[in-house]
């Protein structure tokens, strides 16, 4: 079961643009949804960096109160009496408000990505020339650093895919031995002398498919550097490998506009399509472990959750046609 | 004076040990009068230091330290009933299921521990605003549905269930 977000610190934000985020979600909720709400709702997401962060939020904490057994835990809190008198403490609750309350703001994952020195947006692709001459390709809803040193040649995934056509280091020389090529995650480091490789940010591990050459992963908490080549794959966490299988492309699928999807978990999936879908997608945590295989036109995301419906036991519902949930499918 | 003298001198007077020290017994016993078992007075006890350390700055200014402990105890074992009766309404609506729901006892503390906490964001809120909220994001109803339920028109409703959402996803979490 997926963490919930309750217990993270709410991002801290004016009460106006709370107010607004509860209410376009009341409006996208809304059966029938108003006529043009999807215009409007995405022109306030863009009109400030502090909307798209609120419904960040709203979105987190969507998905937290999925992952609750729906009947039990709403029946739960409802025969309960509503709760007495805890005003008592409010002196000291106030006390408490304190400490952190800024601190959680910019951990949200769009305002990281706003912040990166290299970023995406829905269904757009670039592609860079870093200033070793490897190339960097960024996927859809991406986000990356470049901290580059006389030491060392390292890149920061904050979010989303990078392929990686590394160029020699130009540094190298007599007596100078060259830099590796290094991207870092939220699991570890993947660290290359020479290679065409793709590194994804998944929400609890690391995908790394190697299409030329070789890497080394590095999880943050293994002592071990595990070697991974050329037509191969690999997801790892801070631990260490969790599971490698031969890889058939020659070049990330989104590159060419396929999702591309080897026995892959339906989370990690749709993590990879909602970089490509118009208005919000958000899933149940109870569907995110089935596995799905398959290659899927990116173009046409619909298409694909149609084609996700038909394959497993999950039941994909439009909002208004602007915002779509994959739950389990119900009797 | 010698650095061990000078360490033990400092923990000496730091506030916080010393209120422990003098008070500890005496807010265990007010504890134990109140729930009627040692080991949860003790837990209890504990918790209510853990929030002085919260906020150790007040803590030598306190005129009655005992008035201040018996404060933070109260809003401790407040919580402590509530669990305990969040944790009874969701056994029993878990045994109310038509069919066994599957239910590792891992995921059953997880579920109890969000119960807990939406129920503390939910705090403050008038019943009918609480049950909007529930119905609405919890069971999944339309919002007509919801309105129907609480007898109210779909734009009272909406205005409910929007109030609830804000409070429940902006509040700043208290420990």
């Amino acid at each position: 079961m997926a963490s919930l977000p309750f217990f993270a610190q709410a991002p801290d934000l004016p009460d106006s643009v709370c107010r607004q985020a509860a209410q376009w979600l009341v409006e996208l909720q809304a059966e029938p949804a108003a006529p043009g709400i999807e215009a409007r709702w995405r022109a306030w997401r863009a009109a400030d960096p502090l909307h798209e962060r609120a419904w960040q939020r709203v979105e987190a904490c969507l998905r937290g109160l999925d992952s609750l057994p729906p009947r039990v835990a709403a029946g739960a809190l409802s025969a309960l009496p509503a709760p007495g008198r805890r005003r008592a403490a409010k002196a000291l609750a106030v006390l408490a408000l304190g400490a952190g309350s800024g601190a959680a703001v910019m951990q949200t994952s769009a305002g990281r990505r706003w912040r990166a020195d290299h970023h995406t947006a829905t269904a757009q692709h670039r592609r860079l020339r870093l200033a070793d001459d490897s190339l960097v390709t960024l996927d859809a809803g991406s986000a990356m650093d470049v901290l580059f040193t006389d030491a060392r040649r390292r890149l920061r995934l904050v979010e989303g895919e990078i392929f990686v056509e590394s160029a020699p280091d130009p540094l190298a020389g007599p007596g100078r031995t060259p830099r590796p090529l290094e991207v870092l995650t939220k699991q570890g480091l993947v660290r290359t002398a020479g290679a065409r490789f793709s590194v994804r940010q998944l929400r609890d591990s690391t995908l790394v498919c190697v299409f030329n050459g070789a890497v080394e992963l590095c999880p943050a908490e293994s002592a071990v550097a595990l070697p991974l080549h050329g037509g191969q794959q690999a997801y790892f966490d801070r631990a260490g490998l969790q599971r490698s299988q031969a890889l058939a492309q020659r070049a990330p699928g989104w590159t060419h506009g396929m999702l591309v999807a080897d026995d892959m978990r339906l989370g990690d999936f749709l993590d990879m399509l909602a970089a490509y879908h118009r208005g919000g997608l958000s899933w149940s945590s109870r569907v995110e472990d089935l596995r799905i295989s398959g290659t899927y036109p990116l173009a046409d995301t619909e298409a694909v959750l149609r084609a996700v419906q038909a394959l497993l036991p999950v039941q994909v519902r439009g909002y208004a046609g602007l915002w779509t949930r994959v739950g389990p499918r119900r009797a | 004076m010698p650095d061990a003298a000078k360490a033990a001198a400092t923990i000496d007077a730091c506030p916080v040990d010393q209120l422990y020290r003098s008070h500890h017994g005496w807010l265990q016993s007010w504890l134990y009068k109140r729930l009627g078992s040692r080991p949860d007075a003790a837990d209890l006890a504990q918790d209510t230091f853990v929030r002085v350390l919260g906020h150790p700055a007040i803590v030598p200014e306190l005129a009655e330290p005992r008035a201040f402990l018996a404060t933070l105890a109260r809003r401790v074992l407040s919580n402590f009933h509530r669990r305990r009766q969040i944790e009874q309404a969701y056994l029993e609506a878990l045994a109310a299921q038509p069919e066994a729901v599957a239910c590792s006892p891992e995921d059953r503390a997880l579920v109890l521990e969000a119960l807990v906490e939406i129920d503390r964001l939910l705090d403050g809120l008038p019943g009918p605003v609480r049950r909007a909220f529930l119905l609405s994001q919890l069971d999944g109803l339309k919002q007509a549905e919801v309105a129907a339920r609480l007898g109210v028109s779909l734009p009272t409703a909406k205005r409910y269930i929007a109030r609830a959402v804000q409070q429940c996803f902006f509040a700043v979490s208290r420990p």
